[in-house]
Parts: structure tokens; sequence; C-alpha cells
């Protein structure tokens, strides 16, 4: 009877959010026409096929489909929180996590942050306010974020994480950074010969994944005497990031000798989308970018011979958000003891011979 | 000096006018907002628990202290947007303000040091613009100038990584409380009060305005235009600086660039205070409730479900429907 009372009481008051929603979304269709910034929305994904997408001992199989056999989320609420929707991975993984939960039956409420970290934290309060079963956060970071994930915790809430590693999740989906900062930089090395000079874009050190893949850069060069990195390193931004960047590498090329610079470095594709922008119309050029996330622009250009785009990384983003739904799932289905604190799911390399084959095989 | 423009009309023998009771329609503004925020009550069972509401007054906090002293210099500078006062830098102030005295604090300044150390950078800031401004630079540009200064300079103190600011009055000022009252909140309030009453209740205040409304007037009736304009920005400057001290305290850290994302939402309260006005003019009350709606706005749409996309249309829906209040209203007054 008290289940009955308390889901009639629900159903009221989802029944009120529907109609007070749907008065706002009409309001403010009808009254603005805007150009919204998301592209367009992410189908369904289909199971990933691909020679990489694994999963660590005790974490679902992309492969084989995460999400077979874990527990439905009817009657759960799950809030998402996304540090942003401006690149590719981030959009796809937002997308993602929302179709996966609804397909389980589960109540979504999905914020973003715009990238602004002081909005990031609001929307991590206010849905916890919201007091929904579990919390996901897309991307973060920890020094900013602690304080307000400590409260999901202390409310009992479970909190779960994409890509962002926090002491207060119940487990985090990621790609192995260490790896990818690795291969991408001894790559990158054997590229242009184990000697020569590079620039590298390094405007968010304190972001966990730059961090790593920047300090596996200086790793790998420990055992490159010959690669030097030019100073002073690029600021790139988070807004404005392509025409920006496409400035600053058009400056460069103008300030340096002919010929000085052999490679460009960035922690992720979209300043070196710009980069190519001012590389690749000059003549007598021969710098190779190498970036991370596999963003369709980026692979567009890898896939053209005549580009200076030569590699990136994709991740997995439909697979990592499929197995953070499916260890949402098996939390809140009593089956904890099934989640893992990490579940890794394998990079997968991108250059310009198997660019077309990753596109095909990851649906990017 | 002043008395020239505070002359009492009785004096002249001329029967005193008498103040007409303001119109139902002056409410207006507070009506809309009470109207969104009843909604929002409605259709969220959350949205009226304390523990939201000291959220949601929490998030305000920044914004109100900051647009404050944005609003002391529209007040003294004037309301056009062109040629009136304006101060671009105060987001920017404020992200400086935070990463001075974050990185001061790692420094082991001390606090009251670090804090300190934040402010006066934020004053000297505050001090440049007003000293432009009164060499005759026309405040939009001199302050877009000087944002870039500031910008520039956090970048350079904090090396661009975000910079841990936590323990001792920092913890307090993030999670402290005093009667229930978040401790950001106190601040605002302190900081929504004294401002009041110097705007409201002083003759500097009065002077501010007529220097604002009318400046060749109020020159010719003895009022240092110069040096209340000077101090204007000198208060922006200072009220940034304590609103990227809470900014920073809140994250937990100094965030390089931050002050770019806030200056909007700064700007939007200052100019949103006329709509509490029963003149239609900008004020300090009316800064700290539209900071309120402002961030009851974002929260209230997410509690609705509002899809994530959708909530900053909504968001901009909701405050032209409040802005349209004070043309309806202006349009009244008129005839």
């Amino acid at each position: 009877m008290e289940i009955l009372q308390t889901h009639s009481a629900r159903s009221s008051n989802a029944l009120h959010r529907a109609m007070l929603k749907g008065a706002a979304i009409a309001a403010a269709m009808t009254l603005l026409v805007t150009g919204c910034s998301l592209k367009e929305p992410v189908a369904a994904s289909a199971p990933i096929s691909t020679g990489g997408g694994t999963a660590v001992a005790g974490a679902p199989s992309a492969a084989a489909d995460p999400l077979a056999g874990v527990p439905s989320l009817a009657g759960k609420t799950v809030g998402i929180a996304a540090k942003d929707i401006v690149h590719d991975f981030s959009r796809v993984v937002y997308e993602e996590l929302q179709t996966k939960i609804k397909g389980l039956g589960g109540t979504v409420i999905a914020t973003q942050a715009e990238a602004k970290d002081d909005k990031h934290v609001s929307n991590v309060e206010n849905l916890l306010t919201q007091k929904p079963d579990a919390i996901i956060v897309i991307l973060g970071d920890a020094q900013t974020l602690s304080p307000a994930l400590k409260k999901i915790n202390e409310a009992g809430v479970a909190l779960f994480t994409v890509d962002f590693q926090s002491e207060y999740s119940a487990n985090n989906v990621t790609s192995d950074n260490w790896n990818i900062g690795s291969t991408v930089a001894r790559t990158l090395a054997e590229d242009i010969g184990g000697k020569g000079k590079i620039l590298v874009f390094n405007g968010f050190p304190g972001v966990t994944p730059c961090r790593i893949r920047y300090s596996e850069l200086k790793v790998v060069l420990e055992d490159y005497p010959g690669i030097e990195i030019l100073d002073p390193e690029l600021q790139d931004k988070y807004e404005g990031t392509i025409e920006d960047a496409k400035k600053q590498i058009q400056d460069q090329l103008r300030r340096l000798p002919a010929g000085e610079v052999d490679a460009i470095w960035s922690c992720w594709d979209i300043p070196l989308i710009g980069a190519a922008q001012a590389i690749d119309p000059t003549l007598g050029n021969d710098i190779k970018l190498y970036g991370v996330d596999a963003e369709p622009g980026a692979l567009d250009l890898i896939a053209d011979p005549e580009s200076s785009y030569t590699g990136t990384v994709a991740q997995q983003t439909k697979g990592m958000a499929a197995a953070s739904v499916a260890n949402v799932a098996l939390f809140l289905g009593d089956r904890a003891d099934e989640v893992p604190t990490t579940s890794y799911l394998d990079p997968v390399f991108v250059n310009k011979t198997n660019v077309n084959q990753v596109r095909h095989d990851l649906g990017i | 000096m002043s008395t020239a423009i505070l002359e009492i009309p009785g004096d002249t023998g001329a029967p005193t006018p008498t103040r007409k009771r303001p119109s139902l329609l002056a409410w207006a503004g507070y009506g809309v907002v009470v109207l969104v925020l009843g909604i929002f009550a409605l259709g969220s069972p959350y949205f009226l628990q304390w523990e939201n509401l000291s959220s949601v007054l929490n998030q305000a906090a920044v914004f109100g202290i900051a647009g404050i002293g944005l609003a002391v210099v529209i007040i003294t500078g004037g309301d056009d947007v062109l040629e009136g006062g304006i101060d671009l830098s105060v987001g920017a102030t404020a992200g400086l303000a935070g990463s001075v005295t974050a990185v001061a604090a790692a420094a082991g300044a001390g606090s009251l040091r670090a804090v300190l150390t934040g402010l006066a950078v934020a004053a000297a800031l505050g001090a440049l613009n007003g000293a432009a401004v009164i060499l005759g630079l026309r405040p939009l540009l001199a302050t877009l100038a000087t944002m870039g200064i500031a910008t520039s300079l956090d970048l350079v103190v904090s090396d661009n990584i975000k910079v841990a600011l936590d323990g001792g009055v920092f913890l307090w000022l993030r999670q402290g409380s005093i009667a229930g009252l978040p401790a950001s909140v106190l601040v605002l309030a302190v900081a929504a009060l004294v401002s009041w009453w110097a705007v409201a209740r002083t003759s500097w205040g009065v002077h501010s305005y007529a220097v604002g409304q009318n400046s060749i007037a109020a020159s010719i009736a003895g009022l240092s235009v110069a040096r209340h304009r000077f101090m204007s920005y000198v208060i922006s400057g200072v009220l940034g600086g304590i609103a990227g001290v809470l900014l920073a305290s809140r994250l937990s850290a100094a965030v390089p660039g931050i002050g770019g994302q806030i200056l909007l939402d700064i700007i939007l309260v200052a100019y949103m205070s006329t709509v509490f006005s029963r003149r239609l003019v900008v004020n300090i009350p009316g800064t700290v409730v539209a900071a309120i709606f402002v961030a009851g706005l974002a929260n209230g749409l997410t509690l609705l479900g509002v899809a994530s996309q959708w909530v900053g249309a909504a968001k901009g829906v909701l405050i032209l429907l409040v802005l349209a209040v004070v043309v309806v209203r202006g349009r009244n007054t008129a005839k």
C-alpha cells in the first residue's frame, strides 16, 4: 500500500513536472530561435566491434555488450553531471549514458556545465538535492569537485565517474591514459626519426587526462634526447579553440625559421584541427600532428593524405557509457561486489593507414 | 556644496507635492519572480527545502557581490551601456584576486594576509580603471583593456594551473554557517547591507546617483564627478576581489581564466536590478534579488527536469519575461 501511495505520488509529481517541463520548453522554442551547440543526436549504440575494446577483469566486456544480464533500472533515478559537451568525447558519452539508462527503464536527470568549473559544482549540488539513486560525473577536476562529491558520499548516493578518478567514486570508467600518452609520444618520436623540435599545446596541465598524457610525453622524450620541446609551450583555450590555435600556429610559423618544427603535440584533437588549418595550405612544411580523442574533424584530416594531421587516439566512448551504466545497474541491483573500482577500456590508435577501418569498426 | 541639489522645495513657499503611492505595476518585477519561483515550488517538492534554498543562495553569493560592485559603477557612471559606467574587468578581477589569494596562501602568507593581498590587487585594478576613466577613456574600452591585463596576470600568477585553496577561513567560507546561513550568504548579506546603506542613506550615495544621471548638472552643483567615478571603480574592484576569494573558496581552488566565465552573469544581475526599482534605476537590493533569481532559475529548471541544453534558453526566456515588465512599466510611466 505504501509502495502504491508512493508510486501514485511519484506519478502525480512526474505529471506535474512533465507539464511544467513541457510548458517551459514550448515557451523556449516559441520565443527563441537558437542555434543549439549540440550536434546531431547520437543514436543508440551498436555493439562495438574492435580488436581493442575489452575491460579489465571483473568489468563488463564492451565487445560482449556490458548491459546483457544486468538488473533493470526501473524506478531508479540517475543524475548525470557532464563537465561539457563541447567536444565529441564528452558529447557522445553524455548522450549515450542517457540512452542506456532509459533503455534499462531508469529516469535520467542530465546536466552539463559548459566547461565551467563553478557550474559543474552547482550542477552536482542541484542534482543531489533531488536525491537520485546514483549520480554519474563525466570528466571533472578532483580539486574543485571533491567537496561536492564528498556531500554525495555523505548523503548515501552512489557516485560513478567517467574518465575522472575520485576517491568517492564507486567506479570510474576510463581509457588507460598512461598507455595513450606513452604510445602517442613514442609514435611521434619514431615518426620524426628520433630527433627534431616539437611544439606542444599544454593549456590544461591541471586536467587529469592531459596531465598524464603530457607527463608520459616527457618520460618518453627522456629516451629521445635529440627531440626538443620548443619554448614557450602553447596555451590552448577551451572556447574558440580551433580559431585560436590556428592563429597561434600561424604566428609560430612566421616566428620560427622554415623547417624548424617537426611535429606538434596536444592532449586533445581540437587545437590540432586549427593547427592543421594553418599548416596544410602552406608549402614545404613537413610537420606532423598528433592528438587524442578521434574528433570527427581530426579523423577527416587524417584520412586526407595531403593533411599534416598524422595520428590520434579513439576512445570507446559508447562502450565507456555502456560500461558505466552497467556498473550503476549492478550496484543498485545489489550486485555491488561485481563492480570494479576502475573499468579500463582499451584505446584504439588511429593513423593514416587504419583511419577508415577504425571509423567503420567504432562507428565514429 | 551639495545643498544646491538637496534644496527642500517647501522653503520656497510653494505647496509641497504629495508623493504618489506606487502603483501595483511597480511591484510587477517582484510579482513575476514570485510567480516563476512558485511554479518551481509546485513542480518540484525539493525546491523549497532549506537544503536546496541554501544551495541557491550559496550559488548567488559570488554574482551578487560582484554585481553590487558593478551596480555602484553604473549608478555613478550612468546606465548608458556604451557611454555610461561599466566595468568589464570585474570578472577577470575576481579571477585574479582568487589566484593571488591562493598563491599567497600556498606561499605561507596566512589566511588574512593572503586575502588582503588578493583584495589589494583587486583594488589596484579598480584604481587603474578609475584613473583611465577620469582621464577621458571610454569605460567600455578602458575596462576591456584592464580585463585583458587581469586575465593575463591570472595565467601568469597561477602558472595556468588550479591553485588549491583550503583550510582555515577558506574552508569556513565554503562550508561554514552561522544560524543555518551559509558563510558566503552572510558575506553577501553584509556586502549588500553596507552598500545599500552607503548608496541609499548617505550623501555620497545621493551624489553618486546625481553624477550618474547628469554629470554636467552635478558638476555645476559643485560635486566632484571625477572623484565619485574613481571611487566607484575602486569599490567595484574590491567587491570583485571579495567575490573572487569566495569563488575560489567555494571551488577549493583558484581556477585560471574563470573570470571570463562569470562576467555575463555579473552584468546581467546588475542591469536586471532595474526591474526591482520603483524608479527603474540600477540599485543594490535589486541586484541581490536578481542574483538570487538567476541562480534560482538554473536550479529550478534542473529540478523540473528541463534538459540541460534547454536550460540556457528557458532561462533566457524567463529573464526576457521579467525584463519585459520594465518596458511595460516604462510606457505606463511615460503616459
